[in-house]
């Protein structure tokens, strides 16, 4: 059998212009070759491979997930399949339609009823207008938008909307499905739902799917095979779970970002006492923090703000909090452990605060970052279900301890 | 197994013409979803488009009438503006509306892939849909007024200066849709240069006689300066059809296009990481 993706040595490269600008303006342009004519002969513009010599095949049937840090490629890679831009070198062999769904409802307009917007969203995903007319009943069954179909959009609540959006591209009948984080949007029943719609038409249908997430747990529940790309090379590629934890474990053996605090010289985060960057939802949290102040603290406190990815606050407690008092000390390393981090899928923040007594001494934003998923090494989902929001439950067992 | 297709770097002289033809379904809905929502958004609606050229005509009469000389044309200066204007409109709809089509739909270039020509030639149906609409206008006005006049009427003429007109808006939304890319600050130029073409144009004076003889030759690089000529002519008793200046016209006209094309495919590549 051949295989429905071909890839061979993909490479695409960007210019980076010297000017911290998202685009050129003609202004700025005409204003410097007055000012310096020569500039017109120069190539000022730095070269920059998001992608290099990226090879693979996937095979009918087969879902495969693409995972890297921000910046590795994914998203370029998913361009490139989806043809909104060209490799530089390389070429793909693709034997099948493909459907991108880089975004859910791409063209929605609110001016346009909800059977408007299908037919031209439809369209625009690459549907017949005599498909989507023979599909139509289904897509707005699905939705359930049923007795709204002829309201324009804007009266839709946005939920609405994105049900309808949804219904639309799950009724693709492209052989080969690229999909990025599209999930990552709308509430929790929706996120079900469309990950059950996923799994129907990987598992079920048998189609071909791409797909990009940062969220380890719905990959490994979808995908059969992974594609992990750093600095726009594929660094590993096979079997899903090999792949996943290839990528886990390339997260925290990185270089450490240096440290912006004054008094906090390390800190080293572990989950059931393994250090990682990657804790599973209910495990434990601890953190060891290392200062060396200028002189001797007197009953030290030490705080720490768990933040989410939108900058909510989730978890905030400090020893003073839990009636603990913390030995006085110049230099030493101090343990924050939470028995338990019963937390949604998603990369959190800590903030630190050092302070003394009363007052505060210095506060850390973003110290440390880390995700937590809801997979165990069983590769079991985790069915309990994770708090949102920490601070409106009373988190029992917190243990702040001065380590010699 | 279905048919294979590559995808590999663009190569430079393939203008995309087929692949267009392929997604001719989408370049009509292209045109269909803005014509909706113009006419959704405005107030009086479809009323508008009927309203629109008919009062900017009163209001161009009403100024301009005993200032302008028309000389060479027998027809009334209203209806010479109302001709002139719909030409006009044709045009300048057509390459405003290109050029904000590739800003305004920059989400949907990020996110999906569909041959990027689509955006300006669905402009060109999309103002096409307002000059029917002027037509109907215009006839409307000659049997009001003095219908003898379709007795002169030329249907080559017409057609030869709509071919005209839309070729040159087609080539130059193209041209102006690649700038508006590459520099966004393009977009605030462009208001200032269509004012360029409008008094380039004889769209409400006679722009041979601002001329002086010497400098006739100037007018040969506005195409618009032919198609308006055609247009008001197909309705003018006495005609005379400059043979070489056409071809000459048409000539430059596909030349331009092929350009224009050129340059669009090559922005094109490079669109979607940009915009």
């Amino acid at each position: 059998m051949l295989p429905i993706i071909e890839a061979h040595n993909i490479g695409k490269k960007f210019r980076i212009f010297h000017k911290d600008m998202p685009y050129l303006s003609l202004r700025d342009n005409i204003v410097s070759y007055i000012k310096n004519p020569v500039r017109l002969f120069q190539n000022h513009t730095e070269e920059f491979w998001a992608l290099k010599d990226v090879s693979f095949e996937v095979m009918p049937g087969e879902s495969v997930g693409i995972i890297g840090k921000n910046g590795a490629g994914k998203s370029t890679l998913l361009k490139i399949l989806s043809r909104i831009t060209p490799p530089t070198t390389g070429k793909i062999t693709l034997r099948g339609r493909v459907a991108s769904l880089l975004e859910v409802g791409t063209g929605f307009h609110p001016e346009l009823t909800g059977r408007e917007n299908v037919f031209f969203n439809g369209a625009i995903l690459g549907m017949k207008r005599s498909e989507i007319k023979q599909k139509f009943d289904e897509i707005v069954a699905f939705a359930g938008v049923e007795k709204f179909i002829d309201t324009p959009l804007k009266h839709y609540s946005s939920g609405m909307q994105l049900r309808l959006a949804f219904a639309v591209a799950a009724f693709l009948e492209a052989e080969i499905l690229v999909v990025d984080e599209v999930l990552a949007v709308g509430d929790a029943e929706f996120q079900k739902k469309c990950l059950g719609k996923m799994e129907d038409v990987t598992k079920n249908e048998g189609r071909t799917v791409l797909f990009v997430s940062h969220n380890m747990g719905t990959i490994m529940g979808l995908c059969n095979k992974g594609i992990f790309l750093r600095q726009g090379k594929i660094s590993f590629a096979g079997n899903i779970y090999e792949t996943t934890r290839k990528y886990l474990d390339s997260l925290y053996s990185g270089t450490p970002a240096p440290l912006n605090s004054k008094w906090i010289r390390k800190v080293e985060l572990f989950s059931n006492g393994i250090q990682t960057e990657s804790i599973i939802s209910g495990n434990s949290l601890e953190l060891i923090v290392h200062i060396n102040h200028s002189k001797v603290l007197t009953s030290p406190v030490i705080g720490i703000i768990i933040k989410d990815i939108q900058n909510n606050y989730i978890l905030g407690v400090n020893n003073r909090n839990y009636g603990i008092r913390l030995s006085d000390f110049q230099e030493g390393k101090v343990l924050i452990r939470i028995p338990t981090l019963p937390l949604y899928e998603g990369t959190y923040h800590i903030d630190i605060r050092l302070g003394e007594n009363f007052r505060d001494i210095e506060i850390v934003e973003n110290i440390i970052k880390f995700e937590v998923t809801l997979w165990d090494t069983d590769s079991h989902i985790i069915t309990e279900k994770p708090y949102k929001d920490l601070n409106k439950l009373l988190i029992r067992g917190i243990d702040f301890k001065v380590l010699t | 197994m279905p048919k294979e297709f590559i995808i590999k770097p663009q190569s430079p002289f393939s203008l995309g013409l087929k692949e267009l033809w392929q997604y001719r379904e989408l370049v009509y809905l292209f045109a269909w979803r803005e014509i909706k929502i113009k006419y959704k958004q405005a107030l009086l609606g479809f009323l508008w488009i009927i309203l629109q050229p008919l009062l900017m005509m009163l209001l161009l009469s009403f100024f301009l009438s005993d200032v302008v000389n028309i000389k060479n044309s027998s027809l009334p200066y209203f209806l010479y503006v109302f001709l002139g204007l719909t030409i006009w409109n044709l045009f300048s709809g057509s390459v405003n509306l290109s050029v904000n089509q590739i800003i305004s739909n920059a989400n949907i270039i990020k996110k999906i892939y569909f041959p990027r020509l689509i955006l300006p030639t669905s402009s060109i149906i999309v103002a096409g849909f307002d000059f029917i609409v002027s037509l109907s206008i215009l006839l409307i006005m000659i049997i009001l007024t003095d219908y003898t006049l379709f007795q002169h009427f030329n249907f080559i003429y017409f057609i030869l200066s709509i071919l005209l007109t839309i070729l040159f808006a087609l080539s130059l939304s193209l041209l102006l849709s690649a700038l508006v890319v590459k520099y966004r600050d393009f977009r605030y130029v462009l208001p200032f240069l269509i004012q360029i073409f409008f008094f380039a144009s004889p769209v409400i004076y006679d722009i041979q006689n601002k001329i002086p003889a010497k400098y006739q030759w100037v007018t040969y690089l506005n195409p618009l300066n032919l198609s308006i000529d055609l247009f008001r002519q197909s309705f003018e008793k006495q005609k005379n059809f400059n043979l070489p200046y056409f071809i000459y016209q048409i000539i430059f006209l596909l030349i331009f296009l092929l350009i224009s094309i050129y340059i669009f495919r090559k922005t094109e590549e490079y669109i979607a990481d940009v915009i």
